[in-house]
């Protein structure tokens, strides 16, 4: 258990908008991936990324409902306690590509889904609220499936030709 | 100082006036100076060869105003309403931006010097995309460097207008003395099919009228105007008569309440579409020199280039300029054609011809592009011989109206480049030749 | 604090960018219209200005008004509505070509002219647009590009010391990376009275995929920052190895803005030619 400021989270007000914010980011994130996937025509990557979106986006509708009647605190956007940079499901964008594969894709959202079930897991390991421990913990719950799931699909891919740029970027070496 | 003797009774001065004047001028370099130089003055004063007239004195006159080129240039962007000017000072045009910039602050305008003429025309696209009226002015080598802004503007039609005082060329050239040689980078600068407005006054009392209406039009078309003067009208002093007051109905069509579906680029029966302004609610769009829709998105579909070059051409082709085209005065079967500053030694030609008892039509042409070439060809009608003059080396208004199939074959140039003037015996003996 | 009416999202247009996946330009968009959502800028009073390059196609991603001009000249065209439109909130986006090479000219007498406006430079040190070559930030020894082979050879730009040297007096540093802190600069830049410039390390994957390390390089600065005090600006410059973070130098100087109050009218000025 952290003592430290900047990641404690008491309340649960406190603690539904940075679910909130981290469902909303990565959905507008995967979105916008989806759409310059789709602008550079990398169709099937598009398509996934837009799945991905759809599920924050879910995600995030079940958070507000959680969120109905209370009064939240307003946080300007460095005041979020994320122990990186930025929300956790958002955070590895520059490892996109144009050129990258659907296995390659799948991994950026690995990645994120693990970071985002990482954050409610140490929500919960950190807060003195137990009410705020219990529904982290569903939350981690529920991403912790969704990292299961994505698992499962990954292993189901068919491996797919990697998309060919015939006028590349120079990398001499 | 004989000659300055000589020329004071020319002019019907007095000998006492010149030499308070001479007095004044010269005390700083002592008695001895001004002695010998008041001798030299009577001498030539008194010389018995005096001329038997003397031109009338100016004096205190109604409806008169004294004035050079470059400060009518001014004027006439005054009151075609321009508020925002930023330049980049070059001779022979610093004196139209030093008389605006005390003058546009007293109008609630103001003028910005720049860096560079990059900046100063960029600065004004800024200013007029802002929906302030807005000019910058330059000479040959500033006008250089603006002309890829010149295109930016056009394409985001952005109105912005350039008054040129034309100098000898190319390169630095003759900074302080005339030529009318940018007439080619004035109608053919621009990269891409770019229609724009090209005027030249006429004199320097036209300096008022065809800036103003250059900057009018500008505003009114959404397009670029460029006004070619020169050092001859920029920087010489007249007495003029007063130009009446000339309020003219030109303005930018302004999109004030945008419905949902606001299109910035829409088009529209006069192929002119109303431009929001920056703070209207429900009417932002980005301006772009990006080819675009009519929306002002971004597009390299053919369909969108097409409709958009079809539009920026015909809202300045099908436009009615009326008579203001050119000044068209005499008959007969002979005619002079000529532009910008060079109508004056070609209406006092006109007048020796018909001091003569000959007729001759002259054509002095101010708005250059788009030509109105109907009204011309109706002009040139029954000629049996045309001579097209100006002060260039190229024969640039010549190839112009060749490549616009307005004259015959059997039409003639008198291209005669700068620093010297045109003078009335040069272009009499090009009529005989 | 007052609630602001407006979401970050609500800033945003209905146009695509055009940017590549990955491209650390939509960190920057996603800033800064938090910045715009947190100071609840009223969207038609703003507009947003930019020359050419990937990032200075940010003015018609943002709902706003907005004015993509020519290569090199946003500021010149940012200062001119600036100055003839005082009420505007002027934003100027663009790139290190943009920015520092063609309009080099530019930014200096931007800095010393301050006016009020925030000048954002997303500093990815290639020229994407152009598919990969040298700008003035790109280190001399990287030859990845076909039009120089061996490099440029050259030392590069260093825009906050230029900057400073030129007379901004708000100079900041950020990068695309750090998403959260990336609003709090452009709210203390936009907020800033006057010229306020801030340098954006924002990669791109594309042409300098070696960037992604940038995540692993960039640091807070090491001195208290941001400092007044031009002197101690200008050694925390020179010490610097380009990827700190943070606001650098803020001071007042006076903010240019022309002066004009309406007094007379046209009729009455051209009484002076009157003989």
């Amino acid at each position: 258990m952290s003592n430290d400021p900047a990641v404690v989270i008491d309340t649960v007000a406190e603690f539904l908008v940075h679910a909130l914010e981290l469902e909303e980011a990565s959905g507008d994130q995967y979105d916008e991936l989806a759409d310059s996937m789709e602008i550079h025509n990398n169709i099937q990557v598009a398509e996934l990324f837009r799945k991905l979106a759809g599920y924050s986006r879910q995600h995030a509708k079940e958070v507000q409902q959680r969120t109905e009647g209370m009064s939240l605190p307003k946080l300007t956007p460095w005041d979020f306690k994320w122990k990186c940079p930025s929300s956790p499901e958002s955070s590895c964008m520059e490892e996109a590509s144009y050129l990258m594969t659907i296995t390659q894709a799948m991994e950026i959202a690995l990645f994120n889904e693990i970071r985002g079930r990482d954050f409610y897991v140490q929500v919960a390991e950190n807060t003195a609220n137990e009410e705020v421990v219990k529904i982290a913990k569903e939350m981690a719950e529920e991403e912790g499936w969704h990292v299961e799931m994505l698992r499962e699909w990954q292993t189901s891919l068919r491996e797919e030709r990697p998309l060919e740029d015939l006028d590349p970027p120079n990398m001499p070496e | 100082m004989v000659a300055l003797g000589a020329a004071a009774v020319v002019c019907g001065l007095e000998l006492g006036a010149m030499e308070v004047g001479v007095r004044r001028v010269l005390a700083r370099k002592g008695e001895q100076v001004v002695e010998t130089a008041l001798r030299a003055l009577s001498l030539g004063y008194n010389h018995d060869q005096r001329p038997g007239k003397t031109l009338p004195l100016p004096g205190k006159q109604d409806n008169v105003w004294s004035i050079t080129g470059n400060q009518a240039c001014g004027v006439g962007a005054l009151r075609g309403g321009v508020r925002f000017v930023a330049a980049y000072p070059i001779t022979p045009a610093s004196e139209i931006l030093e008389w605006l910039a005390p003058r546009l602050e007293k109008l609630g305008g103001s003028l910005l010097q720049a860096e560079d003429e990059l900046a100063s025309i960029n600065m004004i696209i800024g200013a007029s995309f802002g929906g302030i009226p807005s000019l910058t002015a330059t000479s040959g080598p500033g006008l250089s460097l603006m002309v890829e802004g010149l295109g930016l503007a056009l394409v985001s039609e952005t109105p912005v207008t350039v008054v040129n005082v034309m100098r000898g060329g190319p390169s630095t050239g003759i900074p302080t003395k005339s030529e009318q040689s940018d007439l080619n980078i004035a109608l053919y600068g621009l990269h891409g099919d770019a229609p724009h407005l090209v005027f030249a006054p006429l004199s320097i009392r036209d300096c008022v009228f065809t800036t103003q209406w250059a900057v009018q039009l500008a505003e009114h078309l959404q397009t670029i105007s460029l006004v070619l003067s020169d050092q001859s009208l920029g920087q010489s002093w007249a007495i003029i008569e007063t130009p009446s007051p000339s309020d003219l109905p030109w303005r930018r069509t302004i999109e004030e309440s945008p419905d949902g579906d606001y299109r910035r680029y829409q088009m529209t029966p006069d192929n002119i579409s109303a431009m929001t302004l920056p703070c209207t609610p429900g009417g932002m769009y980005t301006a772009d020199g990006l080819e675009h829709n009519a929306r002002g998105t971004p597009s390299s579909m053919a369909v969108d280039h097409r409709e958009q070059l079809n539009k920026r051409l015909r809202k300045l082709e099908d436009f009615d300029y009326g008579d203001d085209w050119a000044e068209i005065e005499g008959e007969g079967a002979q005619c002079i054609i000529t532009w910008g500053s060079s109508a004056g030694v070609v209406k006092e030609v006109a007048r020796q011809f018909r001091q003569q008892g000959s007729e001759i039509r002259t054509i002095a042409i101010r708005l250059l592009a788009p030509l109105q070439r109907h009204a011309l060809s109706q002009a040139l009608e029954g000629m049996k011989k045309i001579l097209v003059v100006e002060q260039n080396h190229g024969g640039q208004l010549f190839q112009y109206l060749r490549a616009q199939d307005v004259l015959p074959m059997t039409a003639s140039s008198l291209a005669q480049p700068g620093p010297l003037p045109l003078r009335p015996g040069r272009i009499l003996r090009a009529l005989d030749e | 604090m007052p609630v602001p009416a407006l979401k970050a999202k609500d800033y945003k247009s209905d146009i695509k960018p055009v940017w590549c996946p990955g491209c650390g330009h939509f960190a920057v968009l996603s800033a800064l219209t938090k910045a715009m959502a947190h100071l609840g800028l009223v969207k038609e009073k703003v507009a947003v200005v930019s020359g050419i390059g990937c990032s200075s196609r940010l003015p018609a991603y943002i709902d706003s008004y907005g004015f993509h001009g020519i290569h090199g000249r946003a500021l010149a065209a940012a200062s001119g509505l600036k100055a003839a439109r005082p009420d505007l909130t002027v934003v100027v986006a663009g790139g290190d070509g943009d920015g520092f090479s063609i309009g080099g000219n530019h930014f200096l007498h931007a800095c010393r002219r301050n006016m009020d406006i925030t000048y954002i430079v997303m500093d990815n040190e290639v020229y994407g647009m152009t598919k990969g070559q040298a700008s003035p930030t790109t280190r001399p020894t990287w030859s990845n590009s076909k039009m120089t082979p061996h490099g440029t050879g050259i030392p590069c730009f260093n825009p906050a010391a230029i900057a400073l040297a030129a007379g901004a007096g708000f100079i900041a540093r950020g990068y695309s990376g750090e998403p959260s802190e990336m609003p709090r600069l452009l709210v203390e830049a936009i907020e800033y009275p006057g010229f306020a410039f801030v340098q954006v390390l924002s990669g791109c994957v594309t042409f300098r995929p070696d960037q992604r390390s940038w995540k692993e390089e960039v640091h807070p600065f090491i001195n208290d920052v941001p400092t007044e005090d031009r002197i101690k600006a200008a050694q925390i410059i020179q010490a610097d190895d380009g990827m700190a973070t943070g606001v650098i130098y803020a001071s007042q100087y006076p903010v240019w803005q022309p002066d004009n109050q309406k007094e007379t009218e046209l009729s009455l000025l051209e009484q002076e030619f009157d003989l």
